[in-house]
């Protein structure tokens, strides 16, 4: 019994300090995107994925999504409509990097730094941060309860 | 319950038709009326000229472009503009394009007299960088109207479509 709540309360801490690292992640990983959508959008273009048509949409709406979200967590607004959100963008950004990797497709991931010359992190680097943070964003769903 | 967690409710739905509405109305807006806004759709064809994302602060004017790397050889070989390189010296020098003058857009304002006394305002000129993904030669272009130049081209290809096209590229060494 007591052994049960000390796990409760661990979980409940691991919860906490989890919610507060995706959400600011992702508040953060938006303020140069919103502070420059030209320079992400030339980002996505670099990426050689998407319809030429939808760069500009998605440079536009992208940022907003991972700052609502991103606030969404941690302020507990529909906190689990925000980790399928995250959960989604994470697996589809883990996605995309992988295939640009497994190509050979040299470009700038446009996580945390418009410019390029700020990139620092390597490619696989981004790719492990990313299956680390969804691996993070799951076992929030997990342990967020459904009221 | 653990595994009625794991599962998507009417409430989760819900709240991600609410979240993403209020990003992307929260998007539009801020968009709208951001001074660094963007169109909702840029130019992304390098056939079309230098790729831009037509933002509302955007120095890119295709308008003023020239496309066809025949054409800008036809202009080398008859005179007709002055032609500029806007790289680095080092790019310059490891590869430009025949008769280029070297003036780098990094190196603006310390190349002003130098370039005053190289090329006067009424001069037709011809700028270039590496290819159309950079930008770089229509940002010099910006300078050069602000400075009284009438008439500015650029190559939208640059030295990558030049080459593309088969065309020699002159090397200074050393």
């Amino acid at each position: 019994m007591r052994l049960k709540k000390m796990k409760g309360k661990y979980t409940e801490a691991m919860v906490f300090i989890v919610k507060l690292i995706i959400g600011i992640t992702f508040i953060y990983a938006s303020y140069h995107k919103i502070e420059n959508p030209e320079a992400f959008a030339r980002i996505i273009y670099g990426y050689e994925i998407f319809p030429h048509a939808t760069i500009n949409i998605f440079a536009i709406i992208i940022p907003f999504i991972e700052l609502t979200v991103g606030f969404s967590l941690i302020l507990g607004w529909f906190p689990r409509s925000a980790l399928l959100i995250i959960n989604s963008l994470l697996f589809l950004f883990i996605l995309v990097v992988g295939f640009n990797l497994i190509r050979g497709h040299e470009f700038d991931c446009g996580c945390f730094a418009a410019n390029p010359a700020n990139q620092t992190l390597s490619n696989v680097y981004v790719l492990v941060r990313d299956m680390v943070l969804l691996g993070g964003g799951l076992f929030l769903f997990r342990n967020i309860r459904a009221s | 319950m653990i595994f009625k967690d794991t599962l998507m409710t009417s409430k989760d739905i819900k709240g991600i038709i609410i979240l993403t509405t209020f990003a992307v109305v929260t998007a539009l807006i801020f968009n709208h009326l951001s001074p660094n806004g963007i169109a909702f759709f840029g130019q992304w064809d390098k056939k079309n000229g230098v790729i831009n994302a037509n933002g509302k602060e955007h120095t890119v004017d295709n308008a003023i472009e020239i496309l066809s790397p025949k054409i800008v050889r036809q202009m080398i070989r008859s005179h007709e503009r002055t032609i500029i390189d806007v790289r680095s010296r080092y790019e310059y020098n490891q590869g430009h394009l025949p008769k280029a003058l070297s003036f780098p857009l990094m190196e603006f304002d310390d190349n002003v007299p130098q370039m005053m006394a190289t090329i006067k305002p009424h001069d037709p000129i011809l700028l270039y960088c590496s290819s159309a993904e950079c930008d770089s030669s229509h940002t010099f272009a910006e300078h050069l109207k602000l400075m009284g130049f009438v008439d500015v081209k650029v190559f939208s290809g640059g030295v990558a479509q030049w080459q593309d096209a088969g065309y020699e590229v002159e090397k200074n060494e050393g």
